[in-house]
């Protein structure tokens, strides 16, 4: 396959500008997740491409890699068309040479209809598990102008007797589909400590010529897993075994660099710079004219066909977000001390989502009734509302969960509709008028900062919320989350 | 968990209504220095409930977008479903 030779990447989100513009020479590549430019329109329930987003990326003047995390392919479910349709018109807008995403699953469809984990899960690893990954990355192919490549997760769960080794499914879907893979290579690492397949065993089990692209991150230690958080520097011992494995992936056409904006303060500059300049070394290590892959080791007898993928996914994705599931499979899974660190990664995102977007009101909870009783509000509202791709409907769907609580928390009903308030008038650029019962601008001045209000004066009092915002601010406001 | 504990409670007589662009409300820092200005030109107005007369009409005050700055306008009144 032509693919152009990138380079070294990073991953982009606007937070990470600052770092950007400090190294742009060692920055060859920008990648960019599709859904962090689409939009919920404001007429239909449809998604819009935001083009003053798309209008910024092009200024940044590099090429750009379009890496999905909303449309996983590692399951029985294949991508919604309209998704599909919006990944390859992004794909296109950003002019893309390939698009990425996940061997993964987030999709269920069951007795309460269609919706989301909010975590991209492990596949079910059987022959009935590659067939229908090798379905979905068909499907995902077929409806996109540039080729495809598969990503290689995280996994928390524990290497079962039942299942295909991690790098020997890989190979037989991105054979069977014949893709690219992305290879992620701090996942691979992350499920090596953490008890799965030995990372040397992965790579050579994975047909290395199909590897297109390299993933680096840092990560964390967390009750005894490590965890795949993009929260710093690659590790001097990943460093290393990237060393070995590069000159061996004879079509590599990028490595890239994953770090979440929100751990950039804890960075020095000077330590971003290094990990870059370490980057390029590596990838002048890359070698083109390698061999290709020497014969894989033999492969494993086909393996248990019972859990089927629909049930694995069925049963995993219930289990996650703590709905009710009852099975041999849910009892062996509840026993996998993974499980909890999956719950963990489904509510530490979803309390974020609610958090950043009602943040008058989830402080003034915090302030007023302490951390711990927000979080038990959070954990009953998570039991009888599945995740939301969208922060702003994770929110909204909390907001109301608390007017039909109507918990104790002084203040509580204006305080949540200034914050509803804030972002309708944002949303739809139509005033509000929000009335307190009590002086607002002690108690918001207060939560502002992060204090419990001392003194309230009680009387008649209003705010009212003029539009102003341009469309880009407003629209940022309805940008899709998806954590992976 | 902690329970809601009391605090110094006084009572307003005088009707306010504070105009804020939503710009402002979505920046926590600008919102800040918004409020601080509000409650200052409050403050000057003798609008403090220890320092207020008998019932007056209500007041509004009104966030400049770019500046921050906070000029007092004429009110409408407020809306009946809003103001019991």
């Amino acid at each position: 396959m032509n693919l152009p030779e990138l380079g070294v990447g990073l991953n982009w989100f606007p937070d990470l500008d600052p770092v950007l513009k400090e190294n742009n020479e060692l920055l060859d590549v920008l990648e960019v997740e599709p859904q962090s430019l689409w939009r919920r329109a404001s007429d239909t329930d449809g998604l819009v491409l935001d083009q003053v987003s798309l209008e910024a990326l092009r200024q940044l003047r590099k090429p750009i890699l379009a890496h999905s995390v909303a449309l996983p392919i590692g399951g029985v479910h294949l991508a919604p068309s309209k998704g599909l349709s919006n990944l390859s018109t992004t794909a296109q807008a950003l002019s893309s040479p390939w698009v990425s995403e996940h061997l993964s699953f987030n999709r269920i469809v069951d007795e309460s209809g269609e919706w989301q984990s909010g975590f991209l899960l492990p596949p079910r690893q059987t022959i009935a598990g590659v067939e229908a990954a090798v379905a979905s990355v068909r499907a995902l192919s077929a409806g996109l102008a540039v080729p495809l490549a598969i990503e290689t997760g995280v996994n928390y769960l524990g290497p079962r007797s039942d299942e295909l080794p991690d790098g020997e499914f890989v190979a037989r879907v991105a054979e069977g589909a014949d893709c690219g893979i992305l290879l992620d290579l701090h996942n691979v690492w992350a499920n090596d400590r953490n008890g799965r397949q030995p990372l040397g065993d992965y790579i050579d089990q994975i047909p290395l010529e199909r590897v297109w692209e390299v993933h680096v991150a840092g990560g964390h230690s967390h009750r005894g897993f490590w965890l795949d958080s993009h929260s710093g520097m690659v590790s001097p011992e990943l460093m290393e075994l990237a060393t070995r494995i590069v000159p061996r992936l004879p079509n590599l056409k990028a490595i890239v660099f994953e770090l979440f904006p929100s751990y950039l303060p804890k960075i020095l500059l000077s330590a971003f710079r290094t990990q870059l300049e370490g980057l390029h070394r590596l990838w002048d290590r890359r070698n083109t004219a390698c061999s290709a892959q020497p014969a894989r080791a033999s492969r494993s007898a086909p393996s248990a066909s019972l859990p089927s993928p629909a049930e694995w996914e069925r049963t995993l994705a219930r289990l996650a977000v703590h709905k009710p599931v009852a099975s041999p499979l849910a009892d062996e899974l509840r026993k996998d001390p993974g499980l909890a660190i999956i719950r963990e990664m489904v509510e530490k995102f979803r309390g974020s989502m609610v958090v950043r977007t009602l943040r008058l009101t989830s402080r003034l909870i915090m302030l007023e009734r302490g951390p711990a009783y927000l979080e038990q509000l959070l954990a009953e509202f998570w039991k009888s509302h599945a995740p939301q791709p969208f922060a702003l409907d994770e929110a909204l769907a909390f907001a109301s969960f608390l007017r039909e609580q109507k918990p104790y928390v002084p203040f509580l009903p204006e305080v949540l509709a200034y914050d509803c308030a804030v972002i309708a008038v944002a949303l739809d650029g139509e005033e509000r008028r929000v009335p307190f019962g009590a002086d607002p601008l002690p108690l918001l001045r207060a939560l502002g900062a992060g204090r419990r209000p001392a003194e309230i004066t009680k009387g008649k009092y209003e705010i009212r919320l003029t539009p102003d915002l341009v469309e880009s601010e407003a629209r940022a406001l309805s940008s899709m989350d998806v954590i992976h | 968990m902690r329970t809601a504990k009391k605090r110094t409670q006084k009572v307003g007589t005088t009707p306010i209504r504070v105009t804020l662009p939503v710009s402002v409300a979505c920046d926590l820092e600008r919102f800040q220095r918004a409020l601080a200005n509000v409650a200052a030109i409050v403050r000057d107005r003798h609008l403090v409930p220890d320092r207020q007369g008998p019932l007056s009409c209500m007041r509004e005050f009104v966030v400049d977008r770019a500046s921050l700055e906070v000029k007092e306008a004429v009110a409408d009144v407020m809306r009946p479903h809003e103001s019991s």
